[in-house]
């Protein structure tokens, strides 16, 4: 199943990147495979 | 990934271009493009809300009434009652939707090690707390967030340094 997803607060996501992202040994810089693993783990994606 | 929203149009647009999705913002107020309009579209399932900490609950909230699973940032709100309270409102009235906030040290092994003894006494882990000690570097750009550096932020790095 695809998702539609949407990123609310794109000042802090592109300046800072996520807190959690730091936790889940994701670079700041790659937030878009930070959200695609919190996904995964909130088993909203397959 | 279909959209975008920030408070000001400037970040919105900036993020959304690099990303060639749609953006959305509320300053300023411009026809079909507020976070309002946002939600309402069906082809968005999920929100991923990244916002300042005083402002997450209310947005959080306004997913999760337009239908939306949401994944928030933590932490959750300025302070424990806010959070408890938003958490009792998102059972009662919303929980078909899922609402997971991106705390990744729930996943770390230990953590789940120590779910699983719970569970082979009989229980099952509910909370978990952690405390954790030791020096950011005044030039980290996490140093300088408000989160950080504000004392009125429950569970801030500013209580422990």
């Amino acid at each position: 199943m695809t998702i539609g997803i949407a990123i609310l607060g794109a000042g802090i996501f592109a300046k800072e990147g996520t807190d959690s992202a730091e936790e889940a040994n994701v670079p700041y810089t790659d937030n878009w495979q930070n959200i695609s693993l919190q996904f995964k783990r909130s088993r909203l994606s397959p | 990934m279909k959209a975008i929203y920030s408070r000001s149009e400037k970040s919105a647009t900036a993020l959304a271009g690099s990303a060639n999705v749609d953006a959305y913002f509320d300053d300023p107020s411009t026809p079909s493009k507020s976070l309002h309009d946002l939600l309402a579209r069906e082809d968005i399932h999920a929100v991923v809300v990244a916002l300042p900490i005083l402002v997450q609950p209310d947005v959080i909230k306004k997913a999760l009434a337009a239908g939306k699973h949401v994944l928030s940032e933590k932490p959750i709100a300025k302070d424990v009652a806010t959070a408890q309270e938003l958490i009792e409102w998102h059972a009662k009235k919303h929980s078909d939707r899922i609402w997971s906030v991106a705390e990744n040290f729930r996943f770390l092994e230990a953590v789940q090690f120590g779910a699983d003894q719970v569970g082979k006494i009989g229980g099952s882990v509910t909370t978990f707390s952690m405390k954790l000690y030791g020096f950011i570097d005044e030039n980290d750009k996490f140093f300088k967030t408000p989160w950080y550096g504000s004392s009125l932020n429950s569970g801030n790095g500013a209580d422990g340094l």
